[in-house]
């Protein structure tokens, strides 16, 4: 369970997160959406542990992040975390690279070779699979990042923006039906965050919207429907919340471009 | 007795090698005389014989890279402990430390004395050199690369024996038979502690596992070589927290050996050695600065610091508290001891050790900085090992 409480945060003048305050069960999958720039990935990166907040706090399973030596160690095992732009090591090869991480969180040996070897065939990186990562296109090597937060078994995933960076549609078809199967279960708990509300609508338990660092809507896709009385796609629930005048600016840019 | 002193004996090639370079060497000096002066190779040998300390024989140094050699490879090419598959071959094995190790033993033994001897005969041909100085930089090699695999299976006694007795050998250098002494007498804690470590083989490498690694697990990468994000937020983390009684040892180490620095370059005023201590606590306060903010940043930018007025943030700033308590002592205890009569040689000596001890043990420790610190964490990447995506 992921427990975001009172959390502030900012790193000049303005306030990128504004008391936030939120509970992600555990075996739930957590949509964050909202415009670019709102705090999405600084929220993901607070719970994360990359950030210290001004205000506030974060607690994983009970733990609360950087409050002990041994609470943080045994947190960072639990979770994983996918960045915007990671860094991959440019001279080892892929399977090197999946391999180590898998140890780096103690999975077992003959597991962990299995494990990486599904992924590789799921993500179509086998012919790149003893290659240097430095090779690779940069789908490629988004898909090496995905798998490197898949590996490590971890209950907590966080993702930010897993399906942008290049990726082919085969591969955003593979990483939609492995967070769908993963949603599924009832011992893992995501959070992630995307701009692209078709990707994550027909397998997010909550969708959390934030604007201007604040959570103004938190809820299941039916409750967001009933929150703007509006029962269309995500896309049209999340431009209601968001920009609830676009529809107007659209008819009225018409009616001034027509002749 | 062949296979005995073949096995303390670098491969066939290496000596044939260092035989032919020996040789090569000094036909090189004579050619060399015979054509700029003139001489024949008869006049030659007779001008020799009057004043061999004149030539500058080649040869001698040759034999000193190969004692140099010689000494890396006794303790590199037989130990355990820098060979993964030979390791694993032995804990493997019915071996145990009551028995010969199979690729050779890692302390000396007489056919070392025996191989020694012979150098000390050759070095004999060179009257401007003592015979003893081939024999010591041998021992002298040995002992630190004993003390390397000595400090990777943390046996600390003969590392520090070595580091503070190589002082005292610098000190009495003029004294052949005084070093002698000295380089035996480490060589015993050495011999001692070797036994000792082998005697609890198969051993824990911990941190240094994944650095030794060799053979099939070769090119692995360690986990601190993942990239961002596992490298700063790894679930893995080694204790770079230092103790009270290894900080003292270490400080009193630094001052012996800044002691031992400023004693072989006397004479020498106040005014040269301050600056030279003022580099040092300067290096060192920088170095602990970086390890704590490398990577490591302000949750608050400077401008927001200043427009938020939150000037000082607990939670971060504690990490230069230690490094202006040590600028302190490090400016103000020199002064106060040479104002109650101290020597300058003591008084800056004393006075770096209490910096650097200052500099071990003010807190947080690093550990508990790294992961319990109010920072905001940065990746630094080198481009030439990762690549973003």
């Amino acid at each position: 369970m992921i427990n975001v409480v009172d959390v502030t945060q900012h790193y000049g003048v303005r306030p990128v997160l504004r008391h936030i305050n939120l509970r992600v069960k555990e075996g739930e999958l957590l949509a964050l959406m909202g415009p670019n720039g709102m705090g999405k990935s600084t929220l993901l990166a607070v719970m994360a542990g990359v950030l210290s907040p001004q205000k506030g706090y974060v607690e994983i399973d009970g733990m609360r992040r950087r409050s002990s030596e041994e609470n943080e160690l045994a947190i960072r095992k639990r979770v994983s975390y996918l960045p915007d732009h990671p860094w991959l090591p440019r001279n080892r090869t892929g399977r090197e690279f999946l391999m180590a991480v898998g140890e780096l969180y103690e999975v077992e040996t003959l597991r962990l070779m299995d494990h990486v070897e599904r992924l590789l065939d799921l993500f179509q990186l086998r012919e790149q699979a003893d290659s240097p990562i430095r090779s690779y296109s940069s789908g490629q090597m988004k898909k090496a990042a995905i798998c490197s937060a898949l590996v490590t078994e971890a209950p907590v995933l966080l993702l930010d923006e897993p399906f942008s960076g290049g990726l082919d549609p085969s591969a955003i078809l593979a990483l939609k039906t492995v967070l769908k199967r993963l949603a599924a279960r009832s011992d893992m708990t995501m959070v992630m965050s995307t701009p692209v509300p078709e990707l994550i609508e027909d397998f997010a338990d909550r969708i959390a919207i934030i604007r201007d660092g604040e959570i103004i809507c938190c809820d299941t896709l039916e409750g967001l429907r009933r929150t703007t009385s509006c029962n269309g796609t995500l896309a049209e629930v999340f431009e209601r919340l968001i920009n609830p005048h676009t529809a107007e600016h659209i008819e009225r840019y018409f009616q001034r471009t027509q002749p | 007795m062949r296979m005995r002193l073949r096995s303390i004996l670098p491969p066939g090639w290496v000596l044939v090698l260092f035989a032919l370079l020996y040789v090569l060497a000094d036909v090189l000096v004579v050619a060399l005389a015979m054509i700029l002066g003139r001489h024949s190779p008869a006049e030659f040998l007779r001008y020799s014989m009057f004043d061999l300390a004149e030539i500058p024989w080649l040869s001698q140094f040759v034999l000193l890279w190969a004692c140099f050699f010689w000494g890396v490879y006794r303790i590199a090419a037989m130990h355990p402990v820098f060979r993964e598959d030979y390791r694993h071959w032995l804990a493997a094995s019915a071996w145990s430390a009551g028995k010969p190790l199979p690729a050779g033993p890692v302390h000396l033994v007489w056919q070392d004395v025996a191989i020694l001897l012979v150098i000390t005969g050759l070095a004999l041909r060179y009257p401007a050199r003592n015979p003893l100085e081939f024999a010591g930089l041998f021992l002298l090699v040995y002992l630190l690369g004993a003390a390397v695999v000595l400090s990777l299976l943390q046996a600390w006694v003969a590392p520090y024996a070595t580091a503070v007795g190589l002082g005292v050998a610098l000190l009495a250098i003029d004294k052949p038979f005084e070093v002698a002494g000295i380089l035996i007498g480490l060589y015993a804690i050495t011999w001692f502690e070797l036994r000792r470590t082998l005697r609890d083989f198969p051993w824990n490498l911990g941190r240094w596992e994944a650095f030794l690694r060799t053979g099939a697990l070769k090119g692995q990468p360690r986990p601190q070589l993942l990239g961002w994000p596992f490298q700063l937020l790894s679930p893995r983390m080694v204790n770079l927290s230092v103790s009270a009684g290894p900080a003292i040892l270490l400080s009193v180490l630094a001052g012996w050996w800044f002691y031992v620095a400023a004693v072989l370059s006397l004479p020498w005023e106040r005014g040269d050695i301050e600056p030279l201590y003022g580099a040092i606590i300067a290096l060192g306060i920088l170095s602990r600065i970086m390890a704590y903010c490398v990577g490591y940043l302000s949750p608050l930018s400077v401008a927001g610091r200043l427009l938020t007025m939150r000037w000082i943030i607990p939670g971060y700033d504690k990490i230069f508290i230690g490094p202006a308590v040590t600028a302190f002592a490090g400016c103000f205890l020199p002064r106060i001891l040479l104002a109650n009569g101290w020597s300058d040689l003591n008084a800056f000596s004393f006075s770096l050790a209490i910096v650097f001890l200052l500099l071990l043990l003010t807190g947080p420790s690093l550990r508990n900085w790294r992961l319990t610190g109010k920072h905001r964490l940065l990746p630094i990447m080198p481009r030439q090992e990762f690549v973003r995506i």
